[in-house]
C-alpha cells in the first residue's frame, strides 16, 4: 500500500496542479477576436495533455505499482542488442535526506542573507557551512577555503567582470566596502 | 564547395583573434576538467559557463561552449579507463573494454585507443557538419510555420522517446517545461498568463534559471543526498598514452565507420545524445563486429565504438541547431541559449546573416578536436589529479557559480530565488525519475512551438489539417506519431514474448 501511495504521489500532485492552472487559464483577461484561438488555447492544451498522462499513470500504478509503463530507449530497442543507457546511473546504496534538507535550508538562508550581510560575509559562511554539510570534516581546510573562496569570487566578479555584488545592510556594508577598498574595487 | 572552403578559411583566420583563441583554449581545458570530475556532468559544465558569456563577443562565446562540449566527450574516458569511474554516463561502455584492457596491464594502449577514437570521431563530425549544414539550411529556407511546428514537435517526441526510463515521466517533464514557457505576457495577444499579479513573472520565466537551477543546483542536491564521494579514487594511475599505429587502426576500420555513422545519425536526431550514441554503437559492435564474442574482455573495438560515436555525435547535434534552431541535446540547448542571449536566432537565415560566425564555429571545431588530443596526451597527469579534490568542496563552488551566474543576468537577487526553486524542482525530478532534459527543451522550444502553431492557425484560418496536408510537415508529423507510438508497440511485443515463454 505504502509503495503504491509513494508511486502515485507525484502524479496526483501534478494532476491537481494542472487542474488548478487549467481553471486559472480559463480566466485569462482578454478581448476575443473573431477567428483567433486566444492566448489560453496553448496552455490549456498543454495542461490537458499533462492531465491525460497523469491519469494514465495513476491507472497504471493502481493496477501494478512497479510498472513504469511504456519506456523510452527506442533506438536501443530497435537495435535489440544495445544495452539500455539507463544503466549509466545506478541507484545509490545509501541516502542522506537530512543532509539534503540541511543543504536546501542553508542555500535558502544564503540567498536571504546576501542582502543583509553582503556577498563576502554571506558567501564565506555559506561555503564553509556547505562543505561541512557535505561531510567534509577538516576545519583547517574548510575555514581557509571559505575565506579565500569568498574573496576570490568577489575579486573576480567585481574587479574583473565588473559585476555589482550585494554589499549588505548597515553595519555589514562597512565590511564589504572595506574589502572592496582593499582589493581596489571602485 | 569552393565557396564553403573560402568561408571556412575565413573562419580559421577568425580563430587567430586573441578572444577567440583564448575562448577555445579555456573551453577545451574546462570541458575536460568537468568531464573528468565524476560529480559534474558535461551539460552542467556548459550551463555554468553560459553566464560568463554575457560580456563576451558572440563568436568567442559559442567557440567556448562548443570547445567545452567537444572535449567533454573525451575527458571522462580517462577516468573510466584508469579508475573505473565514468566521468559522464556516455563513458560507461568504456568501463567494459577500456578498464578491462587497463586492468590487464595495458592502460597506455587503452588510453591511446580512446584518444585516437576521439580524434577520428571529432574530425569526421567536423567534416560532416561543414558538409551537411549548408544543404540543410537551403532546404529549411522553404519551410513555413506548419513545417516548423511539425519539426519542433518531432524534436519533442524524439527527446521523449529516445531517452531511457518512463515515457510518461518524460512527457510530463516536457509539458512542464512547455508550460513554464507560457508564463508572462503573451507575445501575440499581450495578455498576462500565470503571472498571479507578480511583476517579476510578467517578463516570463527565462530558460537560464530553469537550466542552471535544474542541471546545476539540482544535480548537486542529488549528489548531496547520496553523501558525496568522500574517498579519493583507488587504482594505479599509470598515466601514459600509447597511440595505436595506422596499421592497427586500419584493421578495425569497419568499427570506426559504423561508430562514426551511428554518432552522426544519433547527433542529428533530436534527443539521441552522446550517451545514447555511445551505448548504441557498443551494441552494434556486439551485433556486427568481427570479434564480437570477445567484446567486454578488453579489446580495441570495445573502446573505439563508444568513443568514436560519442564524439561524432557533437557535429550531428550542431547541424539542426544551426540550420533549424532546434537543439537536440542538453548541451546544444545551452549553446542555443548563448545564441539567443546575444540576440542571434539560429535557423536557415544564419548563413546569410551571420556567415562569419558560423564558419568560425566550424573552424573552431576542427581546431578543438586537435587541441583536445594534444591536451589529452600531454596534460593527462594534472587532469587526473583533479579527481583527488574532495567532492564537497567542488560542489559548493559549482553552486556558487550557478548563483552568481544567474545573478549576473539582471543584477537582481530575485533571480537567485528562481535558481533555488528550480534546483529543488531538478532534485525532485531526479529523485522521482523524471528526466530533466525534456523540461529544459520544453522551456526553450515551447515559445517556438506556440508561435509556429498560432501563426499557422492565423495564416490558414484555423485549419488544423494544414499540419498533415503539406508534404514536409505531414511526413514529419507521421514520424512524430510513430516515435510516440513505438514504445507502446514495443511494450505489447515484449508482453507477448513473455506470455509465450511462460504460458
Amino acid at each position: 500500500m505504502r509503495e503504491r501511495l509513494r508511486a502515485l504521489a507525484p502524479y496526483v500532485v501534478v494532476l491537481v496542479s494542472a487542474g488548478v492552472l487549467h481553471l486559472i487559464a480559463t480566466r485569462f483577461d482578454y478581448a476575443p477576436h473573431a477567428g483567433r484561438l486566444g492566448p489560453d488555447i496553448w496552455p490549456r492544451a498543454i495542461l490537458a495533455l499533462i492531465a491525460g498522462v497523469c491519469i494514465f499513470r495513476i491507472l497504471t500504478v493502481l493496477r501494478a505499482p512497479r510498472d513504469e509503463g511504456p519506456g523510452g530507449g527506442v533506438l536501443q530497442d530497435v537495435l535489440g542488442n544495445a544495452p539500455p543507457a539507463r544503466d549509466a546511473q545506478p541507484e545509490p546504496d545509501e541516502r542522506f535526506p537530512g543532509l539534503l534538507a540541511l543543504g536546501v535550508a542553508i542555500t535558502i538562508a544564503y540567498v536571504w542573507l546576501l542582502g543583509v550581510l553582503g556577498f563576502a560575509l554571506a558567501s564565506a559562511l555559506y561555503i564553509g557551512a556547505m562543505i561541512r554539510v557535505g561531510r567534509y570534516r577538516r576545519w583547517r581546510v574548510i575555514v581557509p577555503t571559505a575565506l579565500v573562496g569568498s574573496l576570490a569570487f568577489m575579486f573576480v566578479f567585481q574587479k574583473i567582470v565588473y559585476l555589482s555584488l550585494p554589499i549588505g545592510r548597515s553595519p555589514f556594508d562597512a565590511v564589504s566596502l572595506a574589502l572592496m577598498r582593499l582589493m581596489g574595487i571602485r | 564547395m569552393l565557396e564553403v572552403a573560402q568561408h571556412l578559411a575565413g573562419g580559421f583566420a577568425d580563430l587567430v583573434q586573441p578572444a577567440n583563441a583564448l575562448a577555445l583554449v579555456v573551453g577545451l581545458v574546462v570541458g575536460m576538467l568537468v568531464a573528468v570530475l565524476p560529480g559534474l556532468t558535461l551539460v552542467m559544465g556548459v550551463v555554468l559557463a553560459l553566464p560568463f558569456t554575457y560580456g563576451m563577443p558572440i563568436t568567442a562565446s559559442i567557440i567556448l561552449l562548443t570547445a567545452m562540449y567537444i572535449s567533454g566527450t573525451y575527458g571522462g574516458a580517462i577516468t573510466s579507463i584508469l579508475f573505473r569511474i565514468p566521468g559522464e554516463p556516455m563513458d560507461v561502455p568504456l568501463l567494459w573494454d577500456g578498464w578491462s584492457m587497463a586492468h590487464a596491464g595495458d592502460p597506455a594502449r587503452a588510453l591511446g585507443w580512446t584518444l585516437f577514437a576521439a580524434a577520428t570521431g571529432g574530425l569526421i563530425t567536423a567534416t560532416v557538419m561543414v558538409t551537411l549544414a549548408v544543404p540543410f539550411a537551403k532546404v529549411a529556407l522553404s519551410f513555413d510555420s506548419p513545417e516548423y511546428f511539425a519539426i519542433v514537435l518531432f524534436g519533442f517526441t524524439s527527446v521523449v522517446t529516445l531517452g531511457g526510463g518512463s515515457l510518461a515521466n518524460a512527457l510530463i517533464s516536457l509539458f512542464v517545461g512547455m508550460l513554464l514557457s507560457t508564463v508572462g505576457v503573451d507575445e501575440i495577444y499581450g495578455v498576462d498568463r500565470f503571472t498571479f499579479g507578480v511583476d517579476m513573472l510578467r517578463d516570463g520565466i527565462g530558460y537560464l534559471p530553469v537550466m542552471v537551477g535544474a542541471y546545476g543546483l539540482g544535480e548537486v542536491l542529488v549528489r548531496l543526498e547520496q553523501g558525496f564521494a568522500s574517498a579519493p579514487p583507488s587504482g594505479d594511475a599509470k598515466v601514459k598514452t600509447r597511440i595505436p599505429t595506422l596499421a592497427e587502426a586500419w584493421k578495425i576500420r569497419m568499427t570506426f565507420l559504423r561508430a562514426a555513422i551511428v554518432g552522426v545519425v544519433c547527433g542529428i536526431i533530436p534527443g539521441a545524445g552522446a550517451t545514447i550514441a555511445s551505448f548504441v554503437s557498443y551494441g552494434i559492435e556486439g551485433q556486427y563486429g568481427k570479434r564480437r564474442a570477445l567484446l567486454g574482455t578488453g579489446i580495441a573495438e570495445g573502446i573505439v565504438a563508444p568513443q568514436v560515436a560519442s564524439t561524432a555525435s557533437v557535429g550531428g547535434h550542431m547541424v539542426p541547431l544551426l540550420t533549424l534552431g532546434i537543439p537536440g541535446s542538453g548541451a546544444t540547448a545551452v549553446i542555443l541559449g548563448a545564441f539567443l542571449l546575444h540576440g542571434v536566432q539560429p535557423g536557415p537565415q544564419i548563413f546569410q546573416t551571420q556567415s562569419a560566425l558560423v564558419y568560425a564555429i566550424f573552424a573552431s571545431t576542427f581546431v578543438a578536436v586537435l587541441g583536445m588530443c594534444a591536451l589529452g596526451y600531454f596534460a593527462i597527469r594534472p587532469l587526473v589529479k583533479v579527481l583527488y579534490l574532495p567532492e564537497a568542496i567542488v560542489s559548493v563552488f559549482v553552486i556558487m557559480f550557478c548563483l552568481i551566474g544567474a545573478y549576473s543576468e539582471h543584477n537582481n537577487l530575485t533571480d537567485l530565488w528562481m535558481i533555488v526553486v528550480f534546483g529543488v524542482v531538478g532534485y525532485l525530478f531526479e529523485r522521482f525519475r523524471f528526466p530533466i532534459a525534456p523540461m529544459v527543451l520544453g522551456a526553450i522550444l515551447g515559445p517556438v512551438a506556440e508561435t509556429a502553431f498560432q501563426t499557422s492557425m492565423i495564416s490558414y484560418r484555423n485549419d488544423w489539417t494544414v499540419f498533415f496536408t503539406r508534404p514536409v510537415s505531414g511526413a514529419v508529423m507521421v514520424l512524430s506519431a510513430i516515435a510516440l507510438l513505438y514504445p507502446f508497440y514495443a511494450r505489447a511485443r515484449r508482453k507477448r514474448a513473455v506470455a509465450v515463454q511462460h504460458p
